[in-house]
């Protein structure tokens, strides 16, 4: 008998497997960033081919060196890294310096001044944020360097993106901290910053970035817009005035989409000083309600030896006690159970604070309590004793024991009962855990908190929007109590992509000058959001993406059927103005002098007066959308006085290869390898040698070709 | 290459075609050769005062009304019989009957920032992309020396949409000053032809795209700028005779006016000159005694001043506010905001003087009858500078500007809407 070959089941599965592993592959195979950006490419090429327009070629090493460099870290290459760049062997050149420049501290700088500005710290909103930074009680260029420092520690760290937009929408000053501590750090960073430390650092370490509403909420009325407008790209504002003709947005949608952010506030805080020292004075009259208790009860065990205390007194004056001793026991819970307190309401310490003040008043009156406490115990274990005399010396302190519990749960249950009904309950650490803290710390709580902060008022029953997210749902039961939270998981979830499409959209900007916009380039976009996405939200890994992909490495040569301007295609690397930052930067590099420090804090327009910071004002004042070369530019560059003197600075480059006395032509590379990162031409050699004339070292000569090839179009654009 | 025969009907039709061709709008608004000895350019001066000037205190009392209303100054009578101006106006009282009293205007916006693009752009609803009407007069007229939309002592960026091109030209600010500084002339011109060898071979020209064509184009209009020596005396108010000077007053304003009369005379279209410091929500009648009196002066020598020289009919003078102020004193003895009424002075232009447009009720709370809105103004002064505001379309969509407004044609002749200023 022969075995027929059954058809071994685990054969099959393989084989089908190894059938179906191409598919599987090709569906599941991201494009990986380091070949290529494969995917950017093929729906761009496939794009051109439909027009019939062939991709021009790649662009020069030298030329990608300059590129990139201005645009991932916002400044010219040094003499040095132009040097080991183009010695690096040939395979993988490319690969590793954009490894290098986008994990240097230039890249997380530019970057973060970037994202400053959109998310609201730029010179259009200069006055807010000097508002702003008033009444922080910090300088403004601190305030603006301290939003940058959070953001750049945050791209340094490579953070997902959804964490750095959850960072800004759901910041309180408190930050989620115990108000002591949040306090005791406020404190401190305020002295800080007076003794001359920005605080930048510090602020940095937050968890949330609180500046961002402390500048929006100066304009409250339109704080719905900014928001939907800076993560989501959405413009509701004209909704605010007047329903959209199309029906798409009433001004009842823009009133509702507000209520999300209707109870932030930007102002002094509840204060909460008071409620410390009431707390405190609380445990310690818990304190000495429960030694008096003790007390009693030794006296107890001693009178029944001896002496006798009239029934009848002890009763009635028992009961009158008891009550006070119920609030008394109720206190004492406190110490044990974390429950809700949130404001004083006691009637007779109204009467007590306004009749003795405030310190006094308070201290007065929980004595009393605690007094009167202290007698209720007395009195209730004697009545009970006299009850139970029968039974004897140590079951009246049994006795005695058990009512103290008894009438502890009591009180603990009717005030957990009570105050669970008031809104806005929220759990808060055992006071006994707090008072050993605020006894061993070593900020003093007793200074009067002036400061403003951002804080969430409580919820008012009687209001009258319900905050409504963008699809016109209502936020009837917010997550932790905070509307913004839902807002945000509402945003994150997998049907809403417009947070993702809006900064894929300004990164693309930012690296090709124009967005996708229409037609097949808004498939690409969905295939860019999808590979966001999977990628956990990493804009290091978008910028390698785009940086690693043919279209951005193509070179600026016009190609066929590209050279009508307004016809823009990727067929070739489309050149464009260096953004006024960088400008300013590499300008003060070329020239070999220190970077004006106006750049580092991008909401603060330096003012008229100022000439010093004229460059900023003028290259740097202006929305990123429009374009920076106009007249009062142009003529900046051209005849500034500082400018001027920049370029002839002591101890600038020109000063220094002077010095060194290099010869005309290597001073000539020297200068054409710092701005273009490339040698002169024959033409351009002769023509500058002949500029400078017979004295090589004249540095006024020389500074004249410095300002032409400051001024050329070849420096001031990106090519 | 031998030059092809052209027959004279040949010529003839090149000529006219290329007519065709040339009809830029810069040919239509500047000044035909022919007519440049008859009449200038028609220009506009707008005095913008900046918070919101009261106009019960000022061009608008009411001496009837109780004196919590009508405040503490008193009124004059003025060169018309039946108008009253307050007493602290006396030589604007004097020269009523060169200027028009608009006393009728109304709005809705209370808010400062929004009521002065309001008031600039002559749009109701305004975002950072609406462009002032400076920055459209910058647009049809294109780039010239003097540029035809100037602001003293400086303005911020308002052109929106139609580009930092359109932009008011800052004459004492940053503009202003980097003119003053001009290297000497040897060397400039060393240093620019080393500057044009080094543009000449980055591949520009056919193969440009739009962003190397806005930079090659404001590089050449700021080397116009610079090298032109006429303009720079313009902005120079010391080349002007003292009396004159001291005409106009030895303040700030006196001196701005002195200048956007200068820059009118040079050829420049819409002068904007901000005043700030009207918004008085405390000690209203102080500051107003401190301020009124400096604008009085310098409004009224700048009428004369235009008078004497036979400008009054091609320049219009407009003082302009964001919104009145509140018929009723405060308890800081100041006014707060009132859109529902306020007051400009026309001056110039076709308008014949001596009169008021509309009148308020006798508190001062609201216009009779019809109201003219901002942007029914702005409508005008564009009409006066040439421009039909109807026709034009704004990029990039093509949206119309000002569309719901009508010409106050009492004030300027309705502008025919010929093919050159329609897009």
């Amino acid at each position: 008998m022969i075995d027929r070959p059954r058809l071994d089941l685990s054969l099959v599965c393989w084989l089908l497997l190894v059938a179906a592993s191409p598919a599987w592959a090709s569906h599941n195979a991201p494009a990986d960033s380091n070949t290529g950006g494969s995917s950017i490419d093929q729906f761009l090429e496939q794009q051109l081919a439909a027009e019939g327009i062939s991709p021009g070629p790649a662009c020069s090493d030298a030329q990608f060196l300059r590129r990139a460099t201005l645009d991932a870290c916002g400044r010219l290459p040094t003499l040095e890294e132009r040097t080991r760049f183009l010695s690096d062997p040939k395979p993988g050149r490319r690969h590793r310096l954009i490894e290098r420049l986008l994990g240097s501290h230039d890249a997380s700088q530019r970057w973060a001044v970037w994202m400053a500005e959109w998310t609201g710290c730029h010179a259009g909103l200069n006055r807010q944020v000097r508002r702003a930074s008033a009444r922080m009680r910090v300088p403004p260029e601190s305030f603006s360097k301290m939003w940058v420092e959070w953001l750049r520690v945050r791209l340094e760290r490579d953070e997902p993106y959804d964490q750095i937009v959850a960072g800004f929408l759901l910041a309180t000053t408190r930050d989620g901290r115990p108000d002591h501590e949040a306090i005791g750090a406020q404190h401190d960073f305020i002295k800080r910053v007076k003794s001359g430390d920005l605080g930048s650092r510090e602020y940095a370490r937050r968890r949330t970035n609180d500046l961002f509403w402390r500048v929006h909420l100066e304009n409250r009325e339109l704080i719905g817009s900014t928001v939907a407008n800076t993560f989501l790209g959405v413009e509701i504002e004209c909704a605010r005035c007047h329903d959209h003709p199309d029906g798409q947005w009433t001004q009842r949608d823009f009133s509702d989409f507000h209520a999300v952010f209707g109870r932030l506030t930007h102002a002094k805080a509840p204060p909460v000083a008071l409620q410390r020292r009431v707390d405190l004075v609380r445990s310690a009259s818990m304190a000495g309600a429960t030694l008096l208790a003790a007390l009693f009860l030794l006296a107890t065990y001693l009178a029944r030896r001896g002496r006798r205390i009239p029934a009848r007194w002890t009763l009635c004056g028992g009961l009158l006690m008891l009550a006070g001793g119920v609030y008394a026991t109720s206190c004492f819970s406190h110490l044990l159970v974390p429950v809700v307190t949130t404001r004083v309401t006691s009637p007779g310490l109204w009467i007590t604070n306004w009749w003795l003040g405030d310190r006094t008043g308070h201290m007065v009156f929980y004595l009393a309590i605690a007094l009167l406490g202290g007698l209720a115990l007395l009195a209730t274990t004697v009545g009970c004793r006299r009850l139970l005399v029968s039974v004897g010396p140590r079951p009246g302190i049994a006795a005695s024991l058990a009512i103290l519990a008894g009438a502890l749960l009591v009180a603990t249950a009717a005030d957990a009962a009570s105050t669970a009904k008031q809104p806005n309950a929220r759990l808060r650490e055992p006071l006994l855990n707090r008072w050993r803290r605020e006894l061993t710390s070593r900020q003093q709580p007793d200074r009067p908190r002036r400061d403003t902060e951002i804080y969430l008022e409580p919820l008012r029953p009687d209001t009258d929007s319900v905050p409504t997210l963008f699809d016109k749902t209502a936020i009837t039961d917010a997550v932790d109590d905070d509307p913004r939270r839902t807002l945000l998981a509402w945003m994150l979830q997998p049907p809403q992509r417009e947070m993702d499409r809006v900064i894929v959209n300004r990164v693309w900007n930012e690296w090709f000058g124009r967005k996708l916009a229409h037609g097949d380039q808004l498939r690409l976009l969905e295939w860019l959001v999808d590979d966001f996405r999977r990628h956990k939200r990493s804009l290091r890994h978008l910028h390698r993406l785009i940086m690693n992909s043919r279209a951005y490495q193509r070179s600026s040569q016009p190609v066929a059927g590209s050279e009508v301007p307004a016809n823009d295609s990727y067929a070739r690397f489309s050149p464009r103005p260096i953004p006024g930052r960088a400008l300013l930067r590499s300008i003060a590099q070329a020239s070999g002098t220190a970077v004006p420090d106006s750049l580092a804090s991008p909401g603060v327009l330096p003012g008229p007066e100022d000439a010093a910071e004229r460059g900023t004002r003028i290259l740097c004042g202006q929305p990123e959308a429009a374009p920076r070369l106009r007249v009062e530019a142009a003529m900046y560059l051209l005849v500034d006085s500082t400018l001027q003197q920049r370029l002839g600075a002591s101890g600038g480059r020109l000063d220094q290869l002077l010095a060194r006395q290099s010869s005309p032509e290597q001073t000539l590379d020297s200068i054409f390898l710092a701005c273009l990162c490339r040698p002169p031409s024959r033409r351009e050699r002769l023509a500058c040698l002949e500029h400078v004339g017979p004295d090589v070292r004249s540095l006024d000569r020389w500074s004249d070709v410095l300002w032409a090839l400051v001024n050329s179009r070849e420096f001031q654009f990106i090519r | 290459m031998t030059i092809p025969p052209i027959s004279r009907r040949g010529l003839l039709t090149a000529g006219a075609l290329s007519c065709l061709g040339s009809q830029n709008l810069s040919g239509l608004l500047a000044t035909p050769p022919n007519t440049q000895s008859k009449s200038p350019p028609r220009s506009a001066i707008v005095v913008f005062l900046a918070g919101g000037l009261s106009h019960l205190d000022s061009l608008d009392p009411k001496p009837d009304a109780p004196v919590e209303i009508r405040g503490e100054f008193g009124s004059i009578a003025t060169a018309t019989p039946g108008i009253r101006l307050s007493d602290q106006l006396p030589q604007l009282a004097r020269r009523l009957n060169r200027f028009t009293l608009v006393r009728s205007m109304a709005h809705s916006q209370g808010d400062h920032r929004l009521a002065e693009r309001q008031a600039l752009s002559g749009e109701r609803f305004t975002s950072v992309d609406t462009p002032s009407i400076g920055s459209v007069v910058a647009h049809q007229v294109g780039w010239q020396v003097p540029p035809a939309y100037t602001a003293i002592p400086r303005q911020p960026s308002d052109a929106g949409v139609l580009g930092p091109a359109c932009n008011a030209f800052s004459v004492l600010g940053d503009g202003g000053q980097l003119l003053a500084q001009s290297p000497r002339k040897q060397r400039r011109n060393g240093r620019r032809a080393l500057l044009r060898l080094l543009d000449e071979g980055s591949a520009a020209g056919a193969t440009a795209n739009s962003s190397e064509l806005t930079r090659d184009e404001a590089y050449q209009q700021s080397l116009e700028l610079l090298s032109s020596q006429a303009f720079r005396d313009t902005i120079n108010a010391e080349l002007e005779p003292a009396a004159v000077r001291d005409r106009y007053g030895e303040h700030e304003l006196g001196h701005h006016l002195l200048l956007a009369r200068r820059l009118v005379e040079a050829g420049s279209r819409f002068v904007l000159v901000p005043v700030p410091g009207w918004d008085t929500h405390r000690d209203n009648f102080t500051s107003l005694r401190s301020q009124l009196p400096p604008l009085d002066n310098a409004l009224s020598a700048l009428i004369d001043d235009l008078a004497d020289r036979d400008r009054l009919d091609s320049t219009a003078v407009l003082v302009l506010s964001e919104f009145g102020r509140t018929p009723r004193v405060n308890r800081y003895s100041g006014r707060d905001h009132w859109p529902r009424a306020m007051t400009a002075i026309w001056c110039g232009g076709a308008d014949s003087g001596g009169r008021t447009l509309g009148a308020t009720d006798p508190k001062g709370q609201a216009p009779r009858s019809n109201s003219i809105s901002p942007g029914d103004l702005a409508a005008t002064v564009l009409a006066h500078v040439g421009i039909h505001a109807r026709g034009i379309a704004l990029p990039p969509a093509g949206r119309l500007l000002l569309p719901d407004t009508k010409l106050i044609t009492s004030l300027v002749a309705p502008v025919p809407m010929t093919p050159g200023n329609t897009r």
